[in-house]
């Protein structure tokens, strides 16, 4: 039933280890990622799942090495890379702005983000955005760029690609513009495709496009994926594996299926009770979460969610929970496992 | 334009708990938080002590300066800046500082006179010491100084003009024109660019229509050429006091499109607001909306305009004054005075004529130090 | 694009017109009108003036009709080139016009491409190492830039010149060319001389331009597609010349129109002050002397340089923005 769960070394394409990454801010210090530990395994899409400000987006911006710092800094952790049939690298002991690290980024991993709006640039046309990625890790002249795009602008279902190729981002509609950002993201086949939040800003049938375009791809290429989000219907639909985060920590990592119909932490099952499910009786209502997120800035001591956990005992609020692993590559975080 | 732009929010099987980054900050007002934001702009702070500064000695200048500014010492005409000693020409010290006299003895080459000190004339330096009588405000006869010389005495710590008036003295009275101009002439821009930026704002359609080709055309007119243009015009005949108005009006001509456009704009993109909405929903009325909705939310940024506006009028006046065709003598104001400056062979034999030009400088830099700090501190996230 | 363009060039219109009538008042503002000052003029220069002389020069320059005929009257006139008499110069005022106009075009250009040369560069150096010593730098000399306005500046330049070189920096030639015939020496004479009325006027300007470079850059660094850029792998240098400096560039771009006024501004009072053979105080002195349509007509032609910048400014915005291009 775990199968998915990587098991062996030469199943792991990435492997983020004891990450931290902390913003020194005005007001004090933000601890956005306190400890993460995630393994990606190869040809799978791993969900990430949270609320706004558990962590998520930040650990993949991390293992971009695209953080913005200051105020942002990496105190802690590794990011151990597997290529098929090269050495190990650990991404965070390569400079952010140096080849090796730019070779990287684009040709294995690549990163399609929330906003297609923001995220391309209104200036220079879809094509423009594709050429200018492919002619920095292939030795493409403009026109043999140009095809290049113009068959992955095809490959991500946009009509008309060999004028499209040509448009600027203002030209298209949302759900196009968040094709041609999938275009630019796959373009150069990489290994590793981070996906943060990639259907929020998109209208809700949009979204389901878009989603089932990634699956697609996703099978054709080989790609695996990180998927960020906070919806999870998205990674019902979509994820092999799921990390759930809290407070800069992954409180539960198990496959998708395990993770629905067993879950173990109490916040994970929170969420999913705060999910309405077509078909179901009314005997069950909708139950949110209860309580508020903790402040940013505070340092909790003990389990994070010990405040809204109805299961805290004193141990939950003085110790911090150690991470349990089951046999089957099964994990979570919490007292009540230990 | 796409119609997806805007995400929909309803039908999501969504875990956002919506939390905001409301900290510490949370239970201050506004204007509380406007202000702790200025206080960590350390020049903005700067800036405005040296403006609150500069204003006092304006509106107190009869107090503040040391010498009548209209007094012509004859004998002293020309003389260079005094020095502040505390010893003496024996090398005794004093804790009390004190000037030497002048003498002058006339050059036979050069037809000038030459100044030395007067180590026989010595004079100290009081504070609170009764100079020469004045008027405070044109009204309240007084003749209490912060500080100076016993009368019969002279201190010219910036020299004196061709005329043998104190040029620091002048200096100081020139601070209440120049300095006044520039606050009248932003709050006549003030008034009318809230009054105009607020009706096409609001109103839009033809009046915003033509109001937005109003403002392009006045504000490619340069404006130096056209302030000499509409000040050359004032009759000659006018009083000092109706050519100063006459000014100001002039300045703010011009100066009311700036505060216009921000005003403008901020009801454009604030009439749609959903706060504004909602207040417009709950059957609130327009004028309620408007003042109690719409100016508090952009006020901030009318401040943060008039301020850095203060600094071109004043700029204007010195310039109009300084070219001959702005306030005339016997009116004292920096223009004015500098416009003795304007030979430059003067200025080398006389160098402290330019005295003036430091104190607009100051103003200047201050004035634009303090709307730079307000600037930051309305909007923290428009760097 | 030509919807834009049609737009612009119907606002320049409007606003030209708008401008011929504030020159217009301004050439009617001061008590009596043109001929009043031209009889003064001849009668103390002692000639005899009759009646009947007067009577038909009133009739000729349509005195005794309405305002707003006398307007059209001029302003007809001035599309045939026709821009009234300086009864102090004796001179058409077309001809003075063209005597000075040329250089105080040249000089203004001069100044606003020292002026984007300069402020550009450092703007981006500014905001790409933010807080940095270097960005320090820039913005206090920027705020003393800003705050100590030209005719000062000028003023302080010429006295420290003339105090420490014992030389004097004023004017566009030395003695020797000043009316001379172009020749090479004759140029390199200028250019020697040239850089101080760019200096004195580019200067706030430049301080001016290197804040809004470096806000607007320092807004668009913060950008997702510039993440986006990185993530592509793109080269440091090359993800922000192409990507926010890029975009940044626009507006500054689009405020060259407004930039020009504040530079004709400036020189026409730098002018005075270095006592430059420009507009500046050819200007000052018809003012002084009353010698109206020369004024005006000097306000009228400074403004429609200005907004004739201003549609070259809104063209190359155009051109360089797809979002209006193709609006």
């Amino acid at each position: 039933m775990v199968d998915s769960v990587a098991k062996n070394r030469e199943d792991i394409l990435l492997e983020v280890k004891g990450l931290k990454t902390y913003f020194h801010t005005e007001y004090g210090v933000v601890r956005a990622v306190n400890g993460v530990d995630i393994t990606f395994p190869r040809g799978k899409v791993v969900g990430v799942v949270g609320e706004s400000g558990c962590g998520k987006s930040v650990t993949a911006l991390s293992i971009m090495q695209l953080v913005s710092q200051p105020p942002g800094k990496i105190e802690a952790g590794t990011i151990m890379y597997y290529p098929e049939d090269e050495a190990p690298i650990d991404i965070l002991s390569l400079n952010p702005k140096e080849r090796k690290m730019r070779e990287l980024r684009g040709k294995e991993l690549a990163m399609i983000f929330q906003e297609p709006m923001t995220s391309l640039n209104p200036i220079y046309t879809v094509g423009d955005q594709i050429i200018e990625k492919v002619q920095v890790h292939f030795p493409m002249d403009r026109n043999e760029a140009k095809e290049y795009a113009i068959d992955m602008l095809n490959k991500v279902g946009i009509p008309d690609p060999a004028q499209r190729v040509d448009e600027y981002p203002h030209q298209m509609s949302g759900g196009m513009r968040q094709r041609a950002m999938i275009a630019i993201a796959l373009a150069c086949d990489p290994r590793f495709l981070i996906a943060d939040e990639p259907t929020t800003a998109l209208d809700v049938t949009v979204q389901a496009q878009i989603l089932i375009l990634m699956q697609d791809l996703q099978q054709e290429f080989g790609t695996s994926i990180m998927l960020v989000t906070h919806d999870l219907g998205v990674v019902g639909e979509m994820a092999d594996v799921v990390a759930v985060m809290y407070m800069g920590k992954v409180v539960e990592y198990a496959d998708v299926q395990t993770l629905f119909y067993e879950p173990r932490h109490p916040y994970t099952r929170g969420l999913l009770r705060s999910i309405p499910l077509i078909g179901q009786s009314g005997a069950r209502w909708l139950s949110p979460i209860e309580g508020m997120l903790p402040d940013p800035y505070d340092q909790i001591i003990g389990c994070s969610f010990a405040a809204r956990c109805p299961h805290r005992t004193e141990q939950c609020q003085h110790e911090t929970p150690p991470w349990l692993e089951s046999e089957d590559g099964r994990g979570v975080r919490c007292w009540l496992y230990a | 334009m796409a119609l997806n732009d805007t995400s929909p929010e309803q039908q999501k099987l969504q875990v956002d708990a919506g939390i905001e980054n409301e900290t510490t900050e949370r239970s201050l007002s506004h204007w509380q938080l406007m202000w702790r934001r200025f206080l960590k702009h350390r020049l903005a702070v700067f800036g405005l002590i040296v403006i609150i500064g500069l204003y006092m000695l304006a509106i107190f200048c009869e107090f503040f300066a040391p010498m009548d500014p209209y007094v012509r010492y004859s004998q002293f005409v020309n003389a260079p800046p005094q020095r502040i000693r505390f010893v003496d020409h024996e090398g005794n010290f004093s804790i009390r500082p004190f000037v030497y006299g002048h003498k002058s003895t006339l050059d036979m080459q050069s037809f000038r006179r030459v100044y030395e000190p007067d180590y026989s004339k010595r004079y100290d330096l009081r504070l609170f010491t009764k100079g020469s009588k004045y008027k405070l405000w044109g009204f309240f006869p007084g003749s209490l100084r912060f500080f100076g010389v016993e009368e019969g005495g002279h201190l010219f710590l910036f020299g004196t003009d061709n005329l043998g008036r104190d040029v620091f003295s002048r200096i100081i009275y020139g601070s209440r024109i120049s300095l006044s101009i520039g606050l009248i002439g932003v709050f006549i821009s003030l008034a009318i660019g809230m009054l105009l930026g607020g009706i096409s704002g609001l109103r839009g359609g033809l009046i915003d229509e033509l109001l937005q080709r109003v403002i392009e055309l006045l504000r490619s007119v340069p404006d130096i050429p056209l302030w000499m243009g509409l000040s050359a015009a004032l009759p000659p005949h006018w009083s000092p006091i109706r050519v100063y108005f006459g000014i100001t009006v002039i300045l703010s001509l011009l100066g009311w499109t700036h505060v216009a456009r921000v005003v403008r704009s901020r009801f454009l993109s604030l009439r749609n607001e959903e706060f504004v909405l909602a207040a417009y929903a709950a059957g609130a009325s327009e004028w309620r909306i408007i003042t109690k909705h719409l100016i508090p939310s952009f006020i901030s940024y009318v401040i943060v305009s008039v301020t850095l506006s203060i600094p071109g009028m004043i700029l204007g006046e010195t310039a109009l004054s300084f070219l001959g065709i702005g306030l005339r003598p016997p009116v004292i104001s920096w223009g004015v005075l500098l416009e003795q400056a304007q030979n430059i062979a003067a200025v080398n034999t006389y160098p402290w004529l330019l005295t003036p030009a430091i104190f607009v400088i100051l103003t200047v830099l201050s004035l634009n130090f303090v709307g730079d700090g307000l600037r930051d501190a309305a909007d923290p996230y428009s760097k | 694009m030509a919807n834009y363009l049609t737009k612009r060039l119907i606002y320049m219109l409007i606003t030209l017109f708008g401008i011929s009538i504030i020159s217009f008042t301004v050439i009617q503002l001061p008590p009596g009108d043109y001929l009043t000052s031209y009889i003064t003029e001849l009668q103390a220069s002692g000639t005899v003036v009759d009646e009947a002389q007067i009577a038909s020069l009133r009739q000729r320059y349509g005195l005794d009709k309405p305002i707003y005929v006398q307007y059209f009257k001029w302003i007809t006139g001035i599309f045939r080139g026709d821009f009234g008499r300086s009864f102090e110069w004796n001179e058409s005022v077309r001809v003075l016009i063209s005597e000075r106009l040329p250089m105080t075009i040249a000089i203004s250009l001069l100044t606003l491409v020292f002026t984007y040369v300069l402020a550009i560069p450092i703007g981006i150096y500014s905001a790409v190492r933010q807080y940095s010593f270097g960005d320090y730098l820039a913005i206090f000399i920027g705020f003393i830039g800003i705050s100590i306005p030209g005719f000062l500046l000028a003023l302080v330049l010429m006295f420290a010149f003339y105090h420490m070189f014992g030389i004097s920096i004023g004017g566009l030639f030395s003695a020797a060319f000043e009316d001379a015939p172009w020749s090479w020496a004759k140029f390199k004479d200028l250019v020697d001389h040239l850089w101080v009325p760019m200096i004195v006027v580019g200067m706030s300007g430049t301080a001016g331009l290197i804040r809004t470079m470096r806000a607007t850059t320092l807004d668009e660094l913060g950008k997702d597609y510039v993440k986006m850029a990185r993530s592509k792998g793109l080269p440091e240098w090359k993800v922000i010349l192409k990507h926010p400096v890029r975009v940044a560039i626009n507006p500054i771009v689009s405020t060259v129109g407004w930039e020009l006024p504040r530079i004709v501004s400036g020189t026409t009072i730098v002018a005075v002050v270095l006592s430059l053979p420009i507009t500046g105080p050819l200007l000052l002195q018809a003012l002084l002397s009353q010698d109206m349509y020369l004024a005006g007509s000097f306000i009228m032609m400074l403004s429609v340089l200005t907004v004739i910048g201003t549609l070259i400014s809104d063209i190359l915005l155009a051109v360089i923005d797809p979002r209006i291009r193709l609006e």
